[in-house]
């Protein structure tokens, strides 16, 4: 069995679990999602549900979670200094249309972290919606969520590349292929897709 | 044999794959594009060489004759900036250039920017080094990134570079070392293959104790457990050291760009490609066949044979494509580690060796359709004949989607992009035939390599150098093309002695110009695609056992040739075939060791052909080709 993971600019990145990714830059080490933390020097979440968040956490190590419901509590629109090197804006994620929406405007939000003068998006739980299309930063890697239902689905995926315009492409948040390779296929021209993932995992 | 090579490549069908239909052409405009082009072969290039950037135009575009032609004399310009430097400031700037994977899934990515950046600061560590316009580097690894980004520096400051295939243990290695002089080795600590390490550095150090050469050596550490000694430096400390970057070098066109060595009867041997020439072949050769900007391309021949280096290192980059390099074969940790990664990288262009594709197409082709491959737009072949059977298999299992296009059928494969083979010679430069998407495509012909490629003055002729046509012949050029060797030995010049430049190979011309290439017409031999010297391996043999050696080239179903090794006297066959891997390489596994009681005593040269001849006019079993040796070395 095969450990994903990828160097980019300085960056060590792998994914974890469902829709975590663990990032490795210097000395620091910075988690999104993931669950198992140990490791981790700092522990973003982008909301609680379970597959993003464990449902009970160390009292402990509150102090290097950021969420917005325990540990650091943020909101869309704040900017943290982490270490000196590591910058985190906090993004809206949010669905949009749904009359019962599972990721309600308000629960959950996405994160852009900035290391030195890498950036990597991770887009939380959210659809298409217009604060994602105004964003200007220059993007290195996005973590998209492609899966559909309650997040954004594959054409939705692709529409944020081409407005994005992220160097790499990494889907996350789906258990489908069918639905990678339909948003590989119409996303690859404006982005590189690289499937961070496949049937040698570990 | 070579009727029998003829029969399996021959196909009377004509192709036009779903996804070229409106862009296609007729034999007829074919014909008139091509002929257009070799009747003023000079103003063809002229025009090709002007879409590279030059610094100062030559006077006359082709001065002498040939072997000795040189193109674009004196004109002078900067293979850096026509490489990476002029896609600064456009979108290709800040997309991937290269991608790497490892066998153990480790995932390394670079923008053209940052291929930039560590290329300047490369650079000048290189320099720091002691490295100079003309120096020669020796690179002898896989192709890691760090490996082309340190191609890339030595360009930058006009150093020459040999990439030497790892295929190739260290008395090979050794002997190119010797050939060249060169001031900086690069390899690495090793390297997995099929989940072991392949031991490189041990093979450098041999090499260079052989040979008692000292140079500096650069060590990439992909494993990291091997203690350095003098003279060795790893890669990450030089990438550390910060050194100014030197500003990009401004070459005359006949400069020294790359170099290889290549199978000559008697021995591998260096030749040298220019700088002007070749970039604007290679340039020309790369938009034509299909490579685009937006492509994501596999390659799965490694820069130490000429597609490697040309369709590697150069091509590609200088379209601004993104390439992705691998360090495994296809077989591990199964046979769809090659399908697996067109898939989670969408890869749209695919290149692989016909001996390759003869491999796969022995394997259940599940592992091929277990993967949406559906990016994929073009699969082109090199290096050897691709019989039809083979080319039907690739077309229909690898090239037919799951998503229909036009009119293909998925359930029925029935094929949807071009499976397209084409020619190519270290000494050519780039491919010289095939159907190309992006310039002129008539129809596909399975089992051939296309026609001519424009401005590529191709023909096939008997003895008598008549052209003939569905008939078997040398494969001939009968103009200078800007790729030229500028260095080279008296074997490449002896192949002009008549006028034009005969290829070796045997080949049929069909009556539309297509060409089917049958194989060599003397004793080199062409093994999965590679070229390798009897010479080279008998000298091994005869220096360990102090016995009389023969190595003919036997025609084998799955490798295309395979050495035969005859040698005199009572020997242990396994130890023949140890002493071939371990001074020669894996690649030239011998397929058969016969021992006989005594050589005929004719020259080598001449009893190489006579046993040749013999052999590929018998077929059968290795048992048929055993009497038949015993025959003819009684006679």
């Amino acid at each position: 069995m095969l450990t994903y993971r990828l160097i980019f600019k300085g960056l060590r990145l792998s994914l974890e679990e469902y829709a975590g990714a663990r990032i490795a830059y210097g000395s620091s080490s910075l988690c999104i999602d993931v669950i198992n933390y140990t490791g981790c020097d700092y522990i973003l979440y982008t909301h609680h549900h379970k597959r993003h968040a464990p449902q009970s956490i160390d009292e402990s190590i509150l102090d290097k979670v950021i969420s917005p419901s325990i540990g650091l509590k943020v909101k869309p629109g704040d900017s943290i200094d982490l270490g000196g090197v590591i910058n985190v804006s906090v993004i809206e994620a949010y669905n949009r249309f749904r009359p019962q929406a599972l990721h309600y405007r308000g629960l959950g939000v996405g994160y852009i972290v900035r290391f030195g003068n890498i950036s990597v998006y991770h887009m939380g739980d959210t659809d298409l919606i217009e604060e994602i299309l105004e964003i200007k930063d220059r993007i290195d890697i996005l973590l998209v969520p492609i899966g559909g239902e309650n997040v954004m689905n594959a054409e939705e995926a692709s529409e944020a590349i081409k407005s994005l315009r992220p160097t790499i492409a990494i889907p996350i948040h789906f258990d489908n292929l069918k639905v990678f390779y339909k948003f590989r296929d119409i996303s690859q021209p404006y982005t590189q897709v690289i499937l961070l993932r496949g049937k040698y995992s570990v | 044999m070579y009727r029998r090579v003829a029969d399996n490549l021959r196909s009377s069908d004509l192709i036009i794959p779903p996804s070229m239909k409106w862009k296609s052409i007729s034999l007829g405009d074919y014909r008139r594009i091509y002929e257009s082009s070799i009747s003023n072969f000079i103003d063809f290039w002229v025009r090709e060489a002007l879409k590279l950037k030059w610094s100062k135009l030559w006077a006359t575009p082709l001065e002498g004759s040939p072997p000795r032609s040189i193109w674009f004399k004196d004109g002078s310009l900067s293979p850096y900036y026509n490489l990476i430097g002029k896609h600064r400031d456009t979108w290709i700037w800040s997309k991937l250039a290269l991608i790497w994977e490892g066998e153990d899934g480790l995932v390394k990515a670079l923008t053209y920017e940052d291929l930039d950046n560590t290329t300047f600061r490369l650079s000048g560590s290189l320099k720091a080094m002691g490295v100079e316009s003309n120096d020669w580097i020796i690179f002898y690894a896989p192709p890691l990134i760090e490996v082309i980004t340190l191609m890339i520096a030595s360009i930058r400051i006009a150093a020459p570079f040999e990439p030497v295939f790892t295929g190739f243990s260290f008395w090979e290695l050794a002997n190119r070392i010797s050939n060249r002089g060169p001031k900086l080795i690069v390899t690495v600590d090793g390297f997995y293959r099929r989940g072991r390490v392949v031991d490189t550095l041990t093979n450098v150090r041999r090499a260079l104790e052989k040979i008692k050469y000292n140079c500096n050596v650069i060590v990439i550490e992909r494993i990291g457990s091997r203690k350095l000694t003098v003279n060795e430096v790893s890669f990450d400390d030089i990438v550390k050291y910060r050194n100014r970057g030197v500003e990009d070098s401004i070459v005359k066109s006949q400069h020294p760009l790359f170099g290889l060595h290549t199978a000559y009867e008697d021995k591998f041997k260096p030749i040298t490609h220019s700088t002007g020439g070749y970039l604007t072949q290679v340039y020309a050769t790369s938009r034509w066949i299909g490579l685009r900007p937006h492509d994501t391309y596999y390659c799965t021949v490694w820069p130490g044979w000429i597609t490697g280096v040309s369709y590697v290192v150069f091509g590609p980059l200088m379209i601004g494509s993104t390439i992705l390099l691998y360090e495994g074969g296809p077989d591990w940790p199964s046979w769809d580690r090659w399908w697996d990664l067109i898939e989670r990288y969408a890869v749209t262009i695919f290149l692989a060796t016909g001996g390759a594709l003869r491999l796969l197409s022995k394997q259940d082709s599940s592992h091929v359709r277990d993967h949406n491959i559906d990016t994929l737009k073009l699969i082109l072949v090199t290096a050897e004949p691709l019989e039809a059977s083979t080319w039907r298999w690739a077309y229909s299992v690898i090239g037919t989607s799951y998503a229909p296009l036009i009119d293909s059928i998925p359930d029925k494969l029935t094929g949807r992009i071009p499976v397209v083979n084409m020619y190519i010679q270290s000494e050519l430069g780039t491919f010289i035939t095939g159907n190309l998407v992006n310039y002129t495509f008539p129809p596909l012909k399975p089992g051939s390599v296309g026609p001519p490629i424009p401005g590529f003055n191709i023909d096939v002729i008997n003895d008598s150098s008549i052209s003939v046509r569905e008939s078997i012949g040398r494969l001939i050029i009968k103009s200078p093309w800007p790729a030229m060797p500028i260095e080279f030995p008296e074997d490449y010049e002896s192949l002009w002695s008549r006028g034009f430049y005969d290829t070796g190979d045997y080949a049929v011309m069909d009556s539309d110009g297509y060409i089917y290439v049958l194989g060599r017409r003397d004793t080199v031999m062409k093994v999965s695609g590679y070229r390798l010297s009897p010479g080279a391996i008998e000298e091994v043999i005869e220096s360990n056992l102090h016995k009389q050696t023969l190595v003919v080239g036997l025609y084998d179903d799955l490798r295309f040739e395979s050495p035969l090794v005859i040698v005199e006297g009572q020997v242990n066959t396994d130890d023949v075939k140890r002493i071939v891997r371990d001074y020669i390489g894996p690649i030239a596994d011998p397929k058969l060791v016969l021992t006989i009681k005594r050589m005929p005593n004719i020259q080598k040269h001449i009893l190489r052909s006579m046993l040749k001849e013999a052999l590929w006019s018998s077929e059968g079993s290795l048992e048929v080709v055993e009497n038949v040796l015993r025959e003819f070395l009684n006679s």
